[in-house]
């Protein structure tokens, strides 16, 4: 009789030892192949969100105070009169030339302005009334102050940093492109309130009463602008809570974003305070980062470059927990399950001492024996392996989305290391972590886990065997008589 | 040519423990011999020697004038001696046609029938069987390899006197009528009276008995030592 007909009897007339050793091994495999779907979906979204954030990085104007040689006092005058003094910084500041040669590196795809604002008198707006419409009984000329904005300027909203992050969301309307002519962007809150949507217009204009002391509010020092609406956006991030009554231009409901098209009346003269570059591989950042640091005229005195990945490792966060927990998974799985299954072979092959001696004592020789059992086993890993790709294949996706929801924020609440800026509040930005990923089972793992549950079981059949074949047939059949 | 030969055999579990010491023996085809002796004097200790179960710590053994050494200890179990042990040793998850299939290749149901067994009782599980039935499945797995050498080791041991007699005939049927070199360590008088030739193994050596003794003495003397 062959190896493989001993085998098969085995297996079908010691039905309780073979169901042990088909569950058993099921388990284990279930368990190994889920684990390693977790780790590679978790690890191909990380890679996926990073490759969506896409990797930028800031340069900005230092405007270190402590170095007197860089700020110069300026007196204020308005109708001949020394009103006050101001404090004007005079030193480096990114500018044209100093863009074009950072878009010089190679993989520097684009860039945008996010720091430019002018501070405007609106009308046909319903601001959320702040700290000057309270004070308006008191200083009628606050009335104005309550009507001005700080307008956000941007040639292309989609790239400015709230909108980038999260913080702000286009819910109506689309956002300003390049080469727009007068187009905004308001809230859904404002909108509601002023009873405007997209494809309205309001006014704005630069006041004198706005931009120095004792100015005088009527007199229209640039516009009056008509500003189209095209977008709508929703905050999803959340100002810090403060105890003092903030002034209007402060609260994100009254945040307004303005293309580029007026600047050359409101004029920034072509001189910023931050720009922020968009590398297209993430993985060239920190070479592209070292090329630009390297640029002559981008003194570490005056400049600082930071790189912008951390809303994606914020996001990315409980993904790499959740790869980690696989990984951890995978190693007690591997470890515990083998060594429960070389004990149960090892009790198994001890048991069929009897056997082994009959075997022996008809010449069957000692590594047809060995082999014997190891196919046993294998014949039966195979039926388990088959079994666990199935129940795999259904599990990994609910059992990783599941450590996925563990691992992440709840939905609604705002949580990231990261802060962005806008109108000199940082407020939180949401992370972006996706709210459920696919797992996969492809050849990768399938070949892992077989592989891995062929080499247990057998290293537990040969160490658990050799002891026994390892000694004089005669003595075989002593110890079993 | 003899069909084996021990030549100087001796066996010692250790230095100062000799239980066989310088044995000669030929054994031939068509006989069955009968090994007497005390209780721990070596007789299953020679049985394994001459199956290939051991190695012998000195002399050799010779089958067909060849040595156990040449030959191979595992081939020479495969193709020369078959076994039959007191306990019967048969695969238990296996039918006692898929342990006379253990050993050959021929249709086993054949074999069975043979040795007393019916076509329904060779399709049981073999712990179904009675001790006599098992013991028979056993001879059959013997029988069916066609080696010409059957060792049994106490063949009758668990058995009750009739069995045991039905037993002792078809081990004698085996080697005069299929010409098997059979032979028997026992302690049953029946089948040592059956036997063609008895030997005693005493203090390490095998006297052949020329039948001046009764075997009941014999039997009686081992059972006293």
């Amino acid at each position: 009789m062959g190896i493989g007909k001993r085998a098969f009897l085995y297996l079908t007339r010691k039905k309780g030892k073979t169901a042990l050793l088909l569950g058993l091994l099921f388990l284990m495999t279930t368990l190994a192949l889920i684990a390693l779907g977790i780790q590679r979906g978790a690890s191909d979204a990380a890679e996926d969100l990073r490759l969506s954030f896409g990797s930028t990085f800031t340069l900005k104007v230092r405007y270190d105070g402590e170095n007197p040689d860089l700020w110069k006092i300026e007196d204020v005058i308005v109708d001949g009169k020394v009103q006050g003094s101001t404090k004007i910084y005079t030193g480096p500041v990114i500018d044209d030339a100093l863009i074009d040669k950072v878009l010089a590196i190679d993989g520097v795809e684009r860039y945008v302005i996010d720091s430019i604002t002018h501070f405007l008198y609106t009308e046909g707006l319903d601001i959320v009334p702040g700290a000057y419409a309270s004070t308006v009984e008191e200083d009628p000329n606050d009335i104005y102050w309550a009507h001005a904005l700080d307008f956000q300027v941007t040639g292309d909203s989609e790239l400015h940093s709230a909108f980038r992050t999260g913080a702000l969301e286009i819910v109506a309307g689309r956002h300003i492109q390049p080469g727009g002519q007068g187009e905004v962007l308001i809230s859904d809150v404002m909108a509601q309130r002023s009873g405007l949507t997209v494809g309205d217009t309001f006014t704005a204009s630069g006041r004198e009463g706005l931009e120095v002391p004792d100015g005088d509010y009527e007199t229209v020092t640039a516009g009056p602008f008509t500003m189209h609406i095209v977008g709508i956006f929703k905050i999803n991030a959340a100002l810090p809570p403060s105890s003092y009554l903030t002034i209007e231009s402060w609260y994100p409901e009254n945040y307004v974003f303005m293309d580029t098209s007026h600047e050359d009346v409101l004029g920034s003269g072509g001189k910023y305070s931050s720009a922020t570059f968009f590398v297209e591989d993430p993985k060239e950042l920190d070479r592209v980062i070292g090329e630009a640091e390297d640029i002559e005229g981008l003194d570490p005195m005056y400049f600082t470059i930071r790189r912008d990945d951390a809303l994606y490792r914020s996001s990315a966060g409980p993904l790499q927990t959740m790869s980690s927990l696989s990984l951890i998974l995978i190693i007690v799985v591997l470890l515990g399950c083998a060594f429960l299954i070389y004990l149960i072979l090892s009790m198994g092959v001890k048991s069929r001492g009897h056997e082994i001696g009959v075997l022996l004592s008809m010449g069957v020789s000692k590594w047809k024996i060995l082999w014997q059992q190891l196919l046993e086993c294998l014949l039966v890993f195979a039926v388990a392996f088959l079994l666990s790709w199935g129940s795999a294949s259904l599990l990994a996706s609910p059992v990783g989305n599941a450590v996925l929801s563990a691992a992440s924020p709840p939905q609604g609440e705002v949580k990231a290391p990261e802060y962005v800026m806008l109108e000199g509040f940082v407020y939180d930005a949401p992370a972006r972590t996706p709210v459920s990923i696919d797992i996969p089972l492809g050849p990768g793992e399938i070949a892992s886990v077989a592989a891995a549950g062929c080499a247990v079981i057998a290293l537990s059949i040969t160490l658990a065997g050799v002891p026994i074949l390892k000694k004089k047939p005669k003595d075989v059949l002593s110890s079993m008589s | 040519m003899s069909l084996l030969e021990l030549k100087e055999v001796s066996y010692a579990y250790t230095q100062f423990k000799v239980v066989l010491d310088g044995i000669d023996l030929t054994l031939e085809e068509g006989k069955m011999y009968v090994i007497l002796g005390p209780s721990g004097c070596g007789k299953t200790t020679l049985l394994s020697l001459i199956g290939g179960l051991d190695i012998p710590t000195g002399g050799k053994i010779l089958f067909r004038g060849k040595d156990l050494n040449e030959i191979g200890l595992e081939a020479h179990r495969r193709s020369n001696v078959a076994f039959i042990f007191q306990n019967y040793n048969l695969i238990d998850y296996m039918t006692p046609a898929e342990n006379v299939m253990l050993t050959s290749k021929k249709p086993p149901i054949p074999e069975l029938v043979k040795v007393g067994l019916t076509e329904e009782e060779a399709k049981r599980n073999v712990l179904k069987l009675s001790g006599g039935q098992q013991q028979r499945v056993a001879i059959a797995r013997a029988l069916a390899c066609e080696a010409p050498v059957i060792l049994a080791d106490e063949p009758t041991g668990n058995l009750d006197e009739d069995t045991a007699k039905e037993i002792t005939i078809l081990l004698k049927e085996s080697a005069h009528q299929l010409g098997k070199c059979v032979v028997v360590v026992t302690h049953s008088s029946e089948i040592a009276k059956q036997a063609d030739v008895i030997f005693r193994l005493t203090q390490g050596k095998v006297h052949v008995l020329d039948g001046s003794e009764p075997v009941d003495d014999l039997l009686d003397k081992d059972k006293a030592e």
